[in-house]
């Protein structure tokens, strides 16, 4: 089996996921990994699929193109290696950032926890249009390695957060795991 | 004893619904202890008879896996007879390994049944005993905690063991 990701992005409109899943079904193509969601007035696709060695490439890429010109979508594809046996790890801790927009915030943030180690696994951020100033919401599921020192982190993201004039919390994500 | 097999999903078995048993015998005693011990050799928190192919009305559950048997409480024909307060945990399942999930949960249950020797008990429960007494018990009526997720995002991989 051949592992292929794609993304695509485009206007929303119904029939976007029947569009690209058509084509990817008729080319024996099984989606796997996939999040597909609205992010402002454009549906965004990312996923990787697993196909038959013998599919053929170019017959999947000219159908894309199709579907990609009758829908208006932009879409990508590329085939990667084996996946890697070290699989992604999970969340262990929520952090929440909110306040005021203003630039800077993901990238700061980020790069504090790049510098801890610390691998985001999820984000999402939104605004939410005020009167006058806009808010900022970001909540990102990160992993904190088990050796990493949890207060030190903390107590960065305190300091970030007063440079930046935003709350941000971390929080342990209580897991039940073995059950 | 024997350590069992760990039925793993999508193995029809987890769907079915087991039945209440009469009484304690012999066999359920069996039972029980490889319970236990299939329980502990996976290092985990919970087990219901399901799990190992046995639709029995029975559940193990060991607070204290670090520590076996301290926290070990077995239960046959469990019911949870009162309950109260909502929070979400991140639970995972012996029969779902790769995935953790976003559900809701009550924060305190009351669950009656019989217990080792057959007498009667009634347990009640918080934090991390009443969520797994919860996800046991909804295994004996061919629930899984995938049946729960609310939203999109409810569903996350999980680590590889013992990495980190």
């Amino acid at each position: 089996m051949k592992r292929i990701s794609l993304t695509a992005i485009g206007k929303d409109r119904p029939g976007i996921v029947a569009g690209v899943a058509k084509v990817l079904y008729e080319h024996g193509c099984n989606i796997e990994d996939s999040t597909m969601t609205i992010l402002e007035d454009e549906f965004a696709i990312i996923l990787i699929m697993s196909a038959p060695e013998e599919m053929d490439k170019d017959s999947l890429e000219q159908g894309l193109k199709r579907a990609g010109e009758e829908l208006a979508l932009t879409i990508h594809t590329k085939e990667i290696g084996k996946e890697s046996p070290e699989k992604a790890p999970h969340s262990t801790h929520l952090v929440t950032v909110s306040g005021y927009d203003k630039p800077g915030i993901v990238h700061k943030t980020a790069c504090l926890l790049a510098k801890w180690n610390v691998n985001i696994t999820d984000l999402s951020t939104k605004v939410i249009h005020g009167e006058g100033k806009d808010a900022y919401i970001m909540l990102i599921e990160v992993f904190v390695p088990g050796d990493a020192d949890e207060k030190t982190i903390a107590a960065a993201l305190k300091t970030l957060s007063k440079g930046l004039g935003v709350k941000i919390e971390m929080k342990p994500v209580e897991t039940y795991e073995s059950l | 004893m024997p350590v069992l097999k760990i039925l793993q999903y999508p193995d029809p078995v987890l769907r079915e619904k087991s039945h209440d048993i009469e009484s304690i015998r012999e066999e359920e005693r069996a039972l029980i202890n490889d319970l236990i011990d299939t329980m502990r050799s996976s290092k985990g928190v919970g087990l219901a008879a399901v799990q190992v192919g046995v639709l029995k009305r029975i559940v193990a559950v060991d607070r204290t896996p670090e520590n076996p048997g301290h926290g070990l409480i077995v239960l046959a024909n469990p019911v949870i007879t009162e309950s109260s307060g909502l929070k979400t945990v991140r639970e995972g399942c012996l029969s779902i390994p790769q995935y953790l999930a976003d559900i809701k949960r009550k924060e305190r249950i009351t669950v009656r049944g019989l217990d080792f020797k057959g007498e009667p008990v009634a347990i009640e429960s918080s934090g991390l005993l009443s969520v797994a007494l919860q996800h046991e018990i909804d295994h004996l009526d061919g629930i899984l905690f995938i049946d729960r997720i609310e939203g999109v995002r409810g569903l996350l991989k999980r680590k590889v063991r013992g990495k980190n």
